[in-house]
Order: structure tokens, then sequence, then C-alpha cells
């Protein structure tokens, strides 16, 4: 049995590899820097809590993930709604020309689809198969498959708009 | 495809470079819950708290009424109803940590989630219901019995007993209606974006938009 020391210093070093998912998931769901803070604190206080039931029967970072949706839609407090983002909002001058805002777009986009929708993307994109996303949010490997297949119809067709058919 | 490129550069660019400092990490596994849970939670300590002070009040005036009967049984009454609730809410409380498990998809957990949030919701709301009669009957009994009237006496006044009848017909749904507005006030919005995402993932939305 691990001392809590020793938990306490395993769960920084995993949490310090996998960053780039608690900043990116809780990119995705809010925008003001104070919710971004609260719900930061919340879903490393979640993940600490249940990192003693981890028994690495999967990678840390799909556990993560897992624990991070669980926090951010099973969890979530009332938080202050985003400014709504349009397509047609985004500057085409501006958006087609670098690299850096390519991807920018792309992120918007994601943030544009409603709540479980964007948790379903973000898992495809970062490379999770249908049957993985299944078992992480607990859809039928089915009802991913199709709703991948929507998704990113609507995403390809919301971004060729955006980037001037540049895809 | 070029929307994996696109994604892996977003991680790569605005992901990567972000540096979490392991004090920024320690402090946050010592920081308090901000879910709903934990808010309910924290809503029935409280109330246990309140019973625990109404509970030594009403035990004082036990004691300072010990002289008439009636008024000690009145109040200990309703004192009973506080030592109930007192427990049971401890006992509700938890159980909601028990059954926090994390282990389960994100689908499970946020049922177990809602139906954590429901039956907290409602035993509140019943015992609310339930203490609140207990409460009228013996208030007016109390009183009765201050006036130097004795249970007998009172149970056959056909006058007072339709009074307390009435009372209580009348704060029924008057009690009933004004927690299930404090909840849904409360947690209304909550439990609604709950299920709605929870019908989601099921598919129930989907199935309706491809219909």
């Amino acid at each position: 049995m691990k001392q809590d020391s020793e938990l306490k210093e395993e769960f920084v070093k995993q949490i310090k590899e996998n960053e780039g998912i608690i900043h990116k998931v809780i990119g995705l769901y809010v925008d003001n820097p104070e919710d971004n803070k609260d719900l930061y604190q919340e879903v490393l206080l979640q993940a600490w809590k249940s990192y003693k039931n981890f028994k690495g029967k999967s990678k840390f970072s799909t556990w993560l993930y897992r624990v991070y949706l669980n926090t951010v839609l099973a969890f979530k407090r009332k938080l202050k709604p985003s400014e709504e983002l349009k397509i047609e909002n985004l500057n085409h001058e501006t958006t087609k020309e670098t690299k850096k805002e390519r991807y920018e777009i792309l992120y918007y986009l994601i943030k544009q689809l409603d709540e479980v929708d964007r948790m379903i993307m973000s898992l495809h994109l970062d490379g999770y198969a249908n049957p993985e996303i299944g078992k992480i949010t607990g859809m039928t490997n089915n009802h991913v498959t199709v709703k991948i297949h929507r998704l990113k119809t609507k995403i390809v067709e919301q971004f060729k708009k955006a980037t001037d058919g540049t895809i | 495809m070029e929307l994996y490129k696109e994604w892996q550069e977003l991680n790569e660019h605005l992901f990567q470079n972000q540096s979490l400092k392991n004090e920024e990490i320690m402090n946050a596994i010592t920081s308090e819950s901000s879910s709903a849970i934990n808010k309910i939670k924290k809503g029935l300590k409280m109330k246990s708290y309140w019973c625990l002070l109404f509970v030594f009040g009403f035990t004082i005036m036990m004691i300072l009424a010990r002289d008439n009967i009636g008024s000690v049984v009145a109040i200990g009454v309703v004192n009973l109803m506080y030592i109930i609730g007192f427990f049971q809410i401890n006992k509700e409380s938890k159980r909601m940590d028990s059954e926090l498990a994390k282990d389960i998809n994100v689908l499970d957990s946020m049922k177990r989630n809602a139906r954590l949030i429901e039956r907290s919701i409602n035993f509140e709301r019943n015992f609310f219901v339930f203490g609140a009669q207990v409460i009228v009957l013996c208030t007016m009994f109390y009183r009765q019995f201050g006036m130097g009237e004795t249970f007998e006496m009172l149970i056959n006044d056909t006058g007072f007993l339709t009074f307390a009848l009435v009372a209580c017909i009348v704060s029924v749904p008057f009690v009933y209606f004004v927690g299930q507005y404090l909840n849904n006030k409360s947690f209304g919005p909550y439990i609604s974006e709950l299920k709605t995402n929870i019908n989601k993932l099921e598919g129930v939305e989907f199935l309706k938009n491809m219909q």
C-alpha cells in the first residue's frame, strides 16, 4: 500500500506529463479566466480523489480524460455563458493567412458544438478509436460511429467556409 | 485528413507550452469542491446543524415546561422530529460519499449524479412536508395546553379539531410547493442540463433528430 505522500508525488508527475489534456478540455468548455481557474481546480481535485481507484488497466491519459469529462459534464456548476461564436463572424482575411489561425479556427468550431458533441469530437481527434470512445462515454459503438461521421462532415464544411475552401 | 493535422498542431502550439507548477496542483487537490453534489452535501450539513440547534432549544423548552405534561409531550414530539431529521440528513450525506465512485463511464456517472441529487431533493421535500404538519399540530396543542386545556378537552373540541384539520390541509400543498420552488430554483437548471446531456449520450436526442 502506497503512502499518501508517495501517491501525491506520483499523481503530480502523471498530471504534469499529461497536462496538455487538462488545458485543452477545459479550454473547450469555458472561456473566462475565473471559470477556467475554478474548473481547473475542480478537475484536479476530482482526479486526485479518484486516483486511488486507478488500477492501471487503461492508459493514464485515457483514465484522466474520463475523469475530466465526468467532472466537466456531470459535476459542472453553473458557469458563465461563453460568448457565442459564429463562423460568419470569423475574419476571413486574417484567418486564412496564417497556420496558427487555421488550428484556432478548428478549436473555435469544436467549441461551437454542444457539450456532448465537443467531448466526442475531441476524443476522436485525439486518436481514440470508436469502441474506446464508446467505453469512455457510455455510448453504443454504432451511435459513436454515426455521430462522428455527422460531426466531421459539419466541421469540415464550416472549416472550408472559414478558410475559403483551403482544406 | 487535414483536420487531424490541424488538431496536432493545436496541441503542440497551444497546449504543450503551458506548464503547471507543482504547488498549483497541490493547492488544487486540497481546495474545496465546487460541484453540485458538494453544494448539496454542504447544504445538508448546514441543515443538520440547524436540527441540532432546534433540538437543543426544544430540550430547554421541555425542561422549562416540565410542570405541564401536555406541553412537554407536544414539544417532545417536535423535538423527536428534529432528532430523526438530524440522523436522516447525516445518513443521506454519508450515502452520497459512498456512491460517488469514479471508475465508471461518463454516462453512468451522470446518471448516478442525477439520481443522487433527485433523491436528496425528494427526501428533503417529503421530510419538510411531513415535519411541517407535525410541527403545526404540536404548536396548536402546545398553545392550548398553555391556556390550561387538557388533551381530552382538545380532542373533544370539534372547533379545535376542525381548525387543526384545515390548518393541515392548507399547509400541505403550501409547504410542498414552497419546497419544490426552492429546490427548483437552486438545482432545477442543473438537473435539466444533466438530463439533456444524459439523453444525448443515450442517443435519445440523436434518434429524435434522425426521425
